[in-house]
């Protein structure tokens, strides 16, 4: 018996060796340089592609775009089992190694720089709450848009005409047949598809993820705006697998340099990368390979915008890669009822204490179901309908750089300028961009010093009618460190002329400011 | 610092002309302060709030994190080798396992912790000639079953090595010991139509002691567990065959 026991054990013991040896990795061979290659900027990139670098100051002879040396990818295809993915931007490729002996012989070779394991990752799925495709709460889906300006954008004839905007997700399903694309479709503005698992152009299938995102940027049902640009120019890029939770981030990569090469002019991402992968300290901007990929992106002119993540009630708590990524858009979620921070929407600051998400968008929508429509929760949403909103920014300011875009669109927060960090600068608003005679801001609330108390109190009269929503008895109000960095944030529902009481000799000790926001007008106090 | 007080409302240029001799003025009154201080204390909300946690330090709990505890549950067969005398059938002999399981990270690779948990485990008793645990008669149904409380201590290489903050593929080794704390021999008969059933416990033949070798493969909550039992059910003295040793399980830890 104990023979058995024995034998039982050894073949376990040897199956999990195996499993784990023998089973091929991908790994990124990066070369030391770029030596001997040609590069006809004409030949490769679209024309769209060349105007954005020409506005935005790249140079169309950028190293970064030549292709790799295809001897140096010969030598590596020689030893590894297989290749994929060549990236241009980061001068490697991706390969199938099933040994160690393999790894050192890529070692061994003389253009190779550096080898990296590239690892599984899990896509960020947003919690769905499904409705009956004949039900949907029709001023929801029209105030998705509405709470950014969307009338007004309307009233200007605003649609992201002329811009154009990839979006990557773990699939399309039935966007080719779904009435709500009809409109995009029909006037080929649906001008490339790629499907990076499978290297193919049909990307009509997979996670639902891609149709319900892809709808909050430019979907259109029944004379109604999902999103608001119904007129832009689309690119859908597959780079989740979508049945399994597992990804890899260098689909993501490869996307980015489809998209810019395709001559996008923003990306919607309404992916991230999180636990799986990463702990709370890398999201840092710089740690990730996907926050990498979107910072050359951005340097290639484009606007990259992601969702922030759905992992407030989680552990996690914090955004997710690529949201943690400077010169990355990163949205938050607020609920549609409320009009404050949706319970599930990651908080900032970065690991490296930026601020973060940097604006907000609701985070409860109406979206393209199988045939219908359908509501939903997370970031997810929340992204597009940024993205659609800044590509109608982007059509009314054919000058704006990617990142003129990314900070006029944070100006033009709701809430700007304070800010926390769960609603950065609050939800960009189109007034802010179209509005001819703006009413100067009037002030809404004073700090009132009385004896050892700091009070605030609201002029109830004064009324800055910029944003007509339920968010008018809101006040935000957060606590800064003498280092800039945010302590505590909070909103409070006003209802009386003193809202907040502080005794000033106990915030005398440890210095701080209160910033303070209500009805369109920001305010601070130093103690 | 101090939240926002809720019952502060201070009423300037008020229009009441108030008669304090008047009582009907005077409930009017009370009632109108009544429902305005309800109002207040339930009107200035702080709807939201949070504070800023710094994310650059990591907390010391979490699946590959210093410290890490949870919950688990397995299901699994008895199988092994069936000793003359004392066979059961395979397949619905099995048992279930509740337990709580900590660990502590050494490294990326290495980690090790303990457990514990309670166990429900029953053999189904095949019914044949030659029969002799527990004893030679011959039943429609016979099952024996052991409840337990048990710990473990095990040691766990990971293979994961560049993950995030989640268990990964590992493998365990280690050891168990478990205290059976009731034996129950369970018997169903039948006679013509009537069904007769008994439940019989309280025997002196079973040793309360066991413990042997553990074993599992897994990856994040699932795992493959096995177990040996080294020691004996039943006291040498009882001169009773063994029943099989060998407990092959599917586990699920509770965590996200």
């Amino acid at each position: 018996m104990q023979t058995i026991m024995r034998k039982i054990i050894l073949l376990l013991v040897f199956f999990s060796i195996l499993l784990n040896l023998s089973a091929q990795q991908k790994y990124r061979v990066y070369f030391k340089d770029k030596a001997g290659v040609e590069f006809n900027p004409e030949a490769y990139f679209d024309q769209k592609a060349i105007d954005r670098r020409i506005k935005h100051d790249v140079s169309l002879y950028d190293p970064s775009d030549f292709p790799l040396n295809q001897n140096y990818v010969g030598q590596v295809r020689e030893i590894a089992d297989a290749s994929g993915f060549e990236s241009r931007w980061f001068n490697f490729v991706l390969v199938d190694v099933s040994n160690q002996k393999q790894l050192d012989d890529l070692r061994k070779l003389d253009c190779v720089a550096k080898i990296e394991q590239s690892i599984k990752v899990e896509i960020l799925y947003t919690a769905e709450t499904e409705f009956s495709d004949e039900y949907y709460d029709e001023e929801l889906m029209k105030n998705q848009t509405e709470r950014f300006g969307g009338s007004l954008l309307k009233e200007k004839e605003l649609d992201g005409t002329g811009v154009r905007i990839a979006i990557f997700d773990g699939g399309f399903p039935e966007v080719n047949t779904h009435p709500s694309f009809t409109h995009i479709i029909n006037q080929n503005r649906l001008v490339a598809t790629w499907d990076f698992i499978k290297n193919k152009e049909n990307v009509f299938y997979g996670n639902n993820h891609g149709r319900m995102t892809f709808a909050c940027v430019g979907g259109f049902w029944k004379e109604n705006n999902i999103g608001l640009a119904t007129g832009a120019e689309y690119m859908l890029a597959k780079t989740e697998i979508g049945t399994e939770p597992f990804a890899e981030e260098e689909y993501w990569m490869a996307a980015a340099e489809w998209a810019d090469k395709n001559g996008a002019d923003i990306i919607n991402s309404s992916l991230g990368y999180g636990h799986h992968r990463y702990f709370t300290n890398d999201m840092d901007g710089k740690t990730s390979l996907v926050v990498k990929a979107a910072h050359m992106a951005a340097r290639k002119g484009i606007l990259v915008v992601n969702s922030a993540g759905n992992e407030a009630t989680d552990s996690w708590e914090t955004i997710i890669t690529p949201a943690d990524g400077d010169s990355v858009l990163a949205v938050g979620g607020i609920d549609p009822d409320l009009d404050y921070h949706i319970s599930f929407s990651s908080y900032g600051p970065t690991a490296d204490k930026r601020m973060k998400p940097n604006v907000s968008a609701f985070g409860h929508v109406v979206t393209a179901d199988k045939k219908g429509l359908k509501e939903v929760d997370g970031t997810s949403f929340s992204s597009p309908l940024t993205a659609g909103f800044a590509a109608c920014i982007l059509q009314h300011n054919p000058g704006f750089t990617n990142m003129d875009l990314f900070y006029e669109l944070e100006k033009s927060g709701h809430l700007y300028p304070y800010f926390d960090y769960a609603h950065g600068y609050g939800v960009p608003q189109a007034s802010y961009f179209l509005d001819a005679d703006k009413k100067p801001i009037q002030q809404t609330f004073e700090f009132i010093e009385e004896d050892d108390k700091l009070i605030v109190r609201a002029i109830l009269e004064n009324y800055n009618n910029k944003n007509a929503t339920n968010s008018n008895h809101l006040l935000y109000y957060n606590m800064e460190g003498e280092d800039g960095i945010l302590e505590s944030y909070y909103v409070v529902e006003v209802s009386q002329e003193v809202v907040l009481e502080f005794d000033r000799t106990e915030m005398d000790a440890t210095p701080k400011t209160i910033n303070v926001h209500f009805r369109g007008f920001s305010s601070h106090y130093k103690f | 610092m101090q939240l926002p007080k809720r019952s502060m409302y201070i009423l300037e240029d008020s229009a009441l002309i108030i008669n304090f001799k008047d009582k009907k003025m005077h409930k009017v009154l009370f009632i109108s302060i009544l429902l305005l201080t309800s109002f207040c204390l339930s009107a200035q909300d702080v709807v939201f709030e949070n504070e800023v946690k710094d994310y650059s330090q990591l907390d010391e709990n979490g699946p590959n994190l210093k410290k890490f505890s949870h919950t688990y549950v397995t299901y699994g067969l008895n199988l092994g080798e069936n000793i003359a005398g004392a066979k059961i059938h395979y397949g619905s002999s099995g048992f279930y396992e509740f337990g709580f399981r900590h660990k502590r990270k050494f490294s990326k690779v290495f980690s090790g912790g303990y457990g514990v948990s309670g166990r429900f485990s029953s053999f189904k008793l095949v019914q044949e000639a030659g029969k002799i645990l527990p004893d030679a008669s011959i039943n429609k149904k016979e099952t024996l079953s052991f409840y337990s409380i048990g710990g473990e201590l095990y040691f766990r290489i990971n293979f994961s090595k560049k993950r995030g903050n989640l268990i990964g593929l590992y493998m365990d080794l280690g050891g168990r010991a478990d205290y059976n704390y009731h034996m129950l021999l369970q018997r169903k008969n039948k006679v013509g139509s009537v069904t007769f059933k008994s439940n019989s416990y309280g025997y002196d033949f079973d040793i309360p002691y066991n413990f042997g070798p553990l074993f599992r493969f897994g990856y994040n909550q699932f795992a493959l567990t096995a177990n040996y039992r080294y020691s004996d059910f039943f006291k040498s003295s009882a001169n009773l065959p063994e029943l099989p040793r060998l407990m092959l399980g599917i586990e699920i830890s509770t965590f996200d």
